[in-house]
């Protein structure tokens, strides 16, 4: 992470999966969406 | 600055320049003025991808992963490591290559590794179309179908990956029927860079 400050901050990312459903109201069962987010995107569940 | 302006669309572009295109190419201006690139430099980088890099580099891989189910394995399982035996890489340091088997799943990638799938000057503007067509994906099929003439069958499940971090994608497209026997050079030439995205079957 660079863009934003003149430190690099080594972080992991991780590839996070919602059904479809889950994010929209009108999403579809059967469509899984994987967004990978940054560790500090993340709160604990 | 007039081919700066015409970079990334056709001349009778049916609609203005999305916001995005106008930071590329106020930037490409920019750097251009102040010397900070040299002369022809995006020129070249973009004449790289379209003809050197292009999706050919994809098709090579997928087509050695149809050809060798040994290759096929390390690639699901590793794909920065198997794409880098065929001499592949990317700036992006992480490739993560992901099947559509038999009928099962149908992935779609958001962004896919450009040295992989290669990259022109329509996939550059494809960028926000993606976004859209994604959404629309996720939330009716019956508009994915419209929109990119692709039939996905109601029992096939839709995965979408959404590369927004350091990791890129690789659809390998399901093989193609009767294509037993064919070498790895006539398997690469049925590969499309639309099925390394997974906007379209073979």
């Amino acid at each position: 992470v660079e863009a934003h400050s003149e430190h690099r901050v080594n972080e992991a990312t991780y590839s996070v999966r919602f059904d479809a459903n889950e994010l929209w109201n009108d999403g579809q069962a059967g469509v899984t969406v994987n967004v990978d987010l940054w560790d500090s995107y993340l709160e604990p569940a | 600055m007039t081919e700066v302006h015409d970079h990334g669309r056709e001349q009778h572009h049916p609609t203005p320049p999305s916001p995005i295109e106008r930071r590329a190419a106020v930037l490409e201006e920019l750097l251009t003025e102040k010397g900070l690139v040299p002369e022809g430099f995006i020129e070249e980088v973009n004449r790289l991808y379209e003809n050197d890099i292009g999706p050919m580099n994809g098709a090579k891989v997928v087509a050695r992963a149809w050809a060798d189910p040994n290759y096929n394995a390390r690639l699901l399982h590793d794909g920065t490591a198997a794409v880098a035996e065929l001499g592949f890489g990317g700036p992006e340091g992480n490739l993560v290559a992901v099947a559509n088997e038999s009928a099962c799943t149908t992935s779609w990638c958001a962004r896919c590794a450009p040295a992989i799938r290669g990259q022109s000057s329509a996939s550059r503007r494809r960028g926000t179309r993606t976004r859209r067509i994604g959404r629309a994906w996720c939330a009716s099929r019956a508009l994915l179908l419209k929109e990119m003439g692709c039939v996905v069958p109601d029992e096939v499940d839709i995965r979408v990956w959404d590369s927004s971090a350091e990791v890129r994608y690789l659809v390998v497209p399901e093989r193609p029927a009767g294509t037993d026997g064919l070498p790895e050079q006539e398997l690469a030439a049925l590969v499309t860079r639309d099925s390394m995205i997974g906007v379209a079957r073979l």
